[in-house]
């Protein structure tokens, strides 16, 4: 039957290109609209994962309600509360610091990881002061496990600890303050005492939230200087494989009072917004398909109500339904095999034009968020999503015409005729 | 060879319900030449479908060599109906996307032997005074020429049955004669059976039997003594 579906492909060459075409250029839309949010994504969640912690260990926030007196007064009967309680129980640092550690330590799956304090601060100089996070850390650790080191552009990350109140700021903070590298500036911590530090250096990530905002100096200067000595807030963990953030947070958390988190967890507003970006790529991708499958539907349609003489005649040679719906079939194979092939280049084309289109974000060419062209991804499961996508809805979507054609009585096409 | 009988067979239609066929009897034996005739709507062309098992009849069976064929399971009778069985129509039927030679195989093509019958469709062709039409697509020919296309395509499997509906219908005396001639001596020959449906009285009577039906019913069934003429 290839023999026959070829010939008379060729025969209405016209509207076989026509629909190869339509097919080509699905396919091709697919690979691109795919490619295009696919790399956006993608650099994202790198920027995500190297950027920050893979895991998370920080201090818990609890908050009083009805429910956490549940049980406790009263077990035995249902209880009214004229005035509901509230209130916030506070956690300011982690509960114990020694057996974190001494669990990490013999985790295989941690490559390394770092503690830190975080206290919220006003950075003032002269008159003008910005609220931030200060953020004390061991550098070397800290460079094992997040990116930050990177970003540095003036100094070096590990000045900070080269004594006692230095400090690294956002490049963005370090301009609002007027001041310069090697200034003295103040911080004010939340029980209203200020402690002169010296900024060694900046940072800048391309994010302003951290380049408006941080600040990062030793554990022990943030330790003396918030007044909290020996406390640790937040414990920042990589591991060996990102893809089980997850599941090892989940594990570590166990029992444990504070709260642990992997990357994921932590920036599900963003995974969010790509769930919300693939459902619209997905319903894109599902409209075209549509608009694909229904031209082969209808040119195989046509044909069918073109041959019926053809199929009756065939039939009455011996074929039988199988054949006819098989005939029918191929062309629309044919067609969704050739197309996807062809709009697999022409996506692929498509992508590295759109790779080539220059852009500008946030101006530097060291920040976290910046890229100097479209970011395009390259997955191959693009492809193949593409591929199989389209030459299975044209194979679906040839069925129902093939079948109608294989139902077709030869007897009544011939007595009809005749 | 094949030989055919058909017993007792029934054919209605419904809406409106019509009696086309009252229960029809009769034998052939292998290597006759059998027409049917008739005034149109007297069933013949409704019996020609049924001894070829394109149709069903509502009651009766037709025997071809010892087997009932609506007793077979579909890709027997696919199978049987592509080796030992021949048809020619009153239209060519010819898949115009196909040159001629293509069309003539194309019964082959099912059981992928187009390759050995290769030769035979060529000798068919030149047999038919077609040698000039070989490469050329059904568009391209002659009422005359397409249906002896027809008539060589229905031969390529060497069918020990050829059923012929109005063949010459669509076509000028001197075509239709042509046809018959070539339908005579595919029966000489190939000692082929010939089953014939055809309102022409002249054409029936190079049968060597011609049965007529009226109303659904055998009402002549006359045979000749000597085959042919």
């Amino acid at each position: 039957m290839w023999f026959l579906a070829l010939k008379q492909l060729r025969s209405r060459l016209s509207q076989t290109v026509l629909t190869f075409i339509g097919i080509t250029l699905g396919a091709a839309a697919y690979i691109t609209f795919a490619g295009m949010m696919g790399g956006y994504q993608q650099y994202m969640i790198d920027k995500l994962i190297n950027n920050d912690a893979h895991v998370r260990i920080s201090p818990r926030d609890e908050f009083i309600t009805k429910e956490t007196f549940a049980g406790i007064f009263f077990p035995e009967s249902d209880i009214k509360w004229i005035n509901p309680p509230s209130g916030r129980i506070e956690y300011t640092h982690l509960s114990s610091v020694p057996t974190w550690f001494k669990k990490l330590d013999r985790d295989p799956r941690v490559v390394a990881y770092s503690p830190q304090i975080i206290r919220d601060v006003i950075y003032t100089s002269k008159k003008f002061s910005i609220p931030g996070r200060f953020i004390g850390m061991d550098p070397n650790r800290e460079t094992r496990v997040t990116t930050i080191a990177r970003y540095v552009t003036a100094g070096n990350f590990s000045d900070v600890s080269k004594g006692i109140s230095l400090i690294i700021v956002g490049d963005e903070l370090m301009k609002k303050l007027g001041a310069r590298v090697n200034d003295t500036i103040d911080i004010v911590t939340a029980t209203g005492t200020a402690a002169p530090v010296k900024i060694v250096g900046t940072i800048r990530t391309g994010m302003r939230m951290i380049d408006e905002r941080y600040g990062y100096s030793s554990l022990a200067s943030v330790q003396s200087i918030t007044g909290s000595s020996g406390e640790i807030t937040d414990i920042a963990i990589r591991l060996k494989d990102v893809n089980m953030a997850r599941a090892v947070a989940t594990e570590l958390a166990g029992d444990s009072t504070d709260r642990v988190e992997s990357w994921d967890q932590a920036n599900e507003s963003i995974l969010f917004v790509f769930r919300t970006q693939n459902i619209v790529r997905n319903s894109t991708t599902l409209t075209i398909i549509l608009v694909v499958a229904f031209g082969i539907y209808n040119v195989l349609n046509m044909s069918v109500n073109h041959r019926k003489k053809e199929i009756a005649i065939l039939r009455s040679m011996g074929y039988g339904q199988q054949d006819i719906i098989l005939l029918f079939l191929y062309q629309g194979l044919i067609l969704g095999f050739l197309g996807s092939l062809f709009g697999m280049l022409l996506g692929w084309a498509g992508c590295s034009y759109i790779e080539s289109i220059p852009i500008a974000v946030s101006g530097s060419r060291r920040g976290w968020v910046s890229a100097s062209h479209m970011l395009i991804s390259w997955d191959v499961m693009i492809y193949v999503n593409a591929f199989v996508l389209v030459t299975l809805s044209s194979v679906v979507a040839s069925f129902i015409p093939a079948r109608s054609a294989g139902r077709l009585s030869p007897l009544e096409i011939i007595r009809g005729a005749g | 060879m094949a030989d055919v009988r058909c017993a007792s067979i029934i054919k209605n239609f419904e809406n409106p319900r019509v009696e086309v066929l009252k229960s029809i009897s009769f034998d052939i034996g292998r290597g006759d030449f059998v027409a049917v005739t008739g005034k149109s709507g007297s069933g013949k062309s409704t019996l020609l479908y049924i001894l070829s098992g394109l149709d069903t009849p509502t009651a009766g069976r037709v025997i071809i060599d010892g087997k009932n064929i609506f007793d077979l399971p579909e890709a027997e009778m696919n199978h049987f109906r592509n080796t030992r069985m021949g048809f020619v129509f009153q239209f060519h039927y010819l898949l115009p996307e196909l040159t001629s030679l293509d069309n003539v195989l194309m019964p082959a093509r099912k059981l992928k032997r187009e390759k050995e019958v290769r030769e035979r469709a060529l000798e068919l062709l030149r047999r038919f005074d077609l040698e000039h039409c070989v490469g050329k697509h059904p568009a391209q020919m002659s009422g005359g020429e397409q249906q002896r296309v027809a008539v060589a395509r229905s031969l390529i499997m060497g069918p020990d049955i050829l059923f012929a509906d109005e063949p010459t219908g669509n076509l000028d005396s001197v075509n239709g004669e042509r046809i018959m001639n070539m339908l005579r001596e595919i029966n000489d020959k190939s000692g082929t059976t010939v089953i014939l449906v055809t309102h022409e009285p002249d054409y029936a009577a190079i049968a060597g039997r011609q049965i007529h039906l009226t109303d659904g019913r055998i009402d002549r069934d006359k045979k000749k003594t000597v085959k042919g003429y």
